[in-house]
């Protein structure tokens, strides 16, 4: 059930990056994908048992696998930087697309790359 | 030498971070690094026709990094190095914002270097999606922008590209990370030797993954815009080594698994069909150069034994090509010609043993397939070769350059270094011929065949809807035939 879920949710988040057409809402869908990658890695590691990976002598208990939810840690900011990042570069665009729609951001940027062409 | 290894791989992030601190040393530490780089790789049996045993290193311990050197990557490290160094000379005080250019290349340099060596599924994701930052960060930082009249069309230009650029890596390294965590629950381990076991469900994610980041096939869409937004400097580094570094590690998993393996040949087809197809179809120089690149990652994961040489002949051509396009000096013509002399695999050159080399171990009808390819890739050869040097208004570089001179001994003294006598037999001779007396003529007079000029969607929709579509493709691949026969 849980995992069924989080795999709607990668496709939820994939099928908005390429359906939205505004540059916000498809960083904001990837954003849902790499949040569903995330829970995919923590339901993985919580398959051997669901409690914390701290090991104490004196508990016999199912601990979760800490391998995946070292991996993903790395995997959270590597995404939240290059999110980042890409929010950088749309504010950037913004001022001379303030829309952020991308048809008229491609359309614009086609124009100007033909222009550049036949100069050439 | 393990000490050696592990001080060489993390120096160019040192080097990147301390010249915050020392701008003045940034140029002189980029281009010791890139020589740096190229001992090492002529140490570990880099140069064509040389060999030495391949370094395995096991950092930590069983989880840990694992690192592994063999000729296939010291081949690409010597690309990497020789690359770094001509374009480090191209990034002269004179341009506005050198410096950041040089670091971001330090940086890019140094990541491309850790993704050809590293052994293990996680180290392998870091280290791309570091390259693919460092990536955006070259792509959007125009050097010229400043001096332009219309900088600020051309700088919006860039700054979409490099986030299509980014959104495309991002949403394809999500796939690589899902088939990361399928293959470590079904065997226990991170590390590329455990792929063997691997369901194909996770190879096809890893895959899509590496495909995206390596322009492969479909998954390829994304390179022709780049390449012609890019600052040919810039394009000469990323058709040289960035793309190849994820076929360099796609061609790692295959050697670890027999299933991936088996689907490599259909995709480097495919690969080398749709890239020669639309190549033709294209107009301008960068145009046919950009998707000739898409053609050519089809030769290079064609015969994993040869992936480094392949690599590295392509690597040392397209640079002279971009940058001789882009320049008006007289040293533009033996940069064209020998870039495309190595592109078209004419005997002698570095390019024509890779393309032997690498064919004479495929099954006859990809063999063929190539072969075919190849004349394709002659025409556009020689349709680069034919094409006008770009006006005055469009130069970036000042006559007197030096830096052409350097970058010409550098990039193509590598070319014309591959003397590898087993790739000169009488069947490969033939089939150079055969493919250079077909592309010449079709090349020279291929402005007079009327043909409808295509070309495709290359939206961002497009190029990030294309990964889906190779998604399934490459699961219909691996799935498809070994259903049921797999451990």
């Amino acid at each position: 059930m849980l995992n069924a879920a989080i795999t709607l949710t990668i496709f939820l988040g994939f099928w908005g990056v390429v359906v939205k057409r505004n540059l916000i809402m498809k960083i904001l869908a990837m954003d849902v994908m790499s949040t569903g990658v995330i829970a995919f890695f923590v339901i993985w590691a919580a398959r051997s048992g669901v409690f914390t990976p701290i090991y104490k002598p004196w508990r016999e208990l199912d601990y979760a696998d800490p391998v995946p939810q070292g991996i993903i840690l790395t995997a959270i900011v590597i995404g939240l930087s290059v999110q980042a990042l890409m929010l950088v570069g749309v504010m950037k665009l913004s001022r001379n697309h303030p829309t952020l729609e991308v048809e008229s951001i491609e359309q614009a940027v086609a124009s100007a790359g033909r222009s550049t062409f036949t100069d050439d | 030498m393990t000490e050696l290894t592990l001080v060489w791989v993390a120096l160019p992030f040192l080097f990147a971070f301390a010249t915050y601190l020392m701008p003045a040393l940034t140029r002189p530490s980029l281009v010791g690094m890139a020589a740096l780089t190229v001992a090492y790789a002529v140490y570990q049996g880099g140069l064509p026709g040389t060999t030495a045993a391949p370094l395995e290193l096991q950092l930590l311990d069983h989880f840990g990094v694992t690192l592994r050197i063999d000729a296939n990557a010291a081949a690409m490290l010597l690309a990497h190095g020789l690359i770094t160094l001509g374009v480090a000379l191209y990034l002269d005080r004179r341009f506005v914002g050198s410096r950041f250019l040089a670091m971001q290349l330090l940086i890019v340099h140094g990541s491309a270097n850790a993704v050809v060596i590293s052994a293990d599924l996680i180290s392998v994701y870091v280290a791309l999606e570091v390259l693919s930052i460092g990536v955006f960060l070259l792509l959007t930082y125009s050097r010229r922008a400043e001096s332009q009249t219309t900088a600020g069309d051309h700088r919006d230009r860039q700054l979409w590209v490099g986030l299509r650029y980014l959104f495309m890596s991002n949403v394809a390294m999500l796939f690589y990370l899902m088939g990361a965590i399928l293959v470590y629950v079904r065997t226990g381990s991170l590390a590329m030797s455990s792929l063997a076991m691997a369901a194909p469900t996770a190879l096809a994610l890893i895959a899509v993954g590496l495909l995206a980041k390596g322009a492969v096939f479909v998954a390829g869409l994304w390179l022709p815009l780049t390449y012609i937004t890019a600052d040919p400097v810039i394009a000469a580094v990323l058709s040289g080594f960035t793309t190849k570094a994820g076929a360099m590690a796609l061609v790692r998993c295959s050697e670890a698994s027999p299933v991936l393996a088996q689907g490599l040949p259909y995709l480097s087809a495919g690969s080398a069909v749709f890239g020669i197809l639309l190549a033709l179809m294209a107009s301008t120089p960068q145009r046919l150069l950009a998707w000739s690149s898409v053609s050519q990652m089809g030769f290079v994961i064609a015969a994993p034994q040869w992936a480094g040489l392949y690599g590295l002949s392509h690597g040392l051509a397209k640079p002279l090509l971009f940058v001789g396009t882009a320049i008006t000096s007289r040293w533009r013509w033996p940069m064209l010609i020998l870039g495309a002399a190595s592109l078209a695999g004419v005997p002698g050159s570095l390019g024509y043993a890779a393309k032997a080399l690498s064919l004479s171990t495929l099954d006859p009808w990809h063999e063929w397939l190539l072969v075919g390819v190849t004349i394709g890739t002659t025409c556009v050869a020689v349709r680069v070769l034919r094409s006008s040097p770009p006006t005055a208004k469009a130069e970036i570089f000042t006559p007197p350059a030096w830096q052409d001179k350097v970058a010409l001994a550098l990039w193509g003294g590598g070319l014309l270094w591959g003397w590898l006598p087993a790739a000169y037999d009488v069947d490969n001779l033939l089939k150079a011929l055969l493919s250079l007396g077909a592309g010449i003529p079709l090349g020279w007079f291929w402005e007079r065949i009327p043909l409808q000029r295509g070309s495709v969607n290359e939206g961002l929709e497009a190029v990030v809807g294309g990964l889906s579509v190779v998604l399934v493709l490459v699961w219909v691949l691996l799935a498809g035939w070994n259903y049921g026969t797999l451990p």
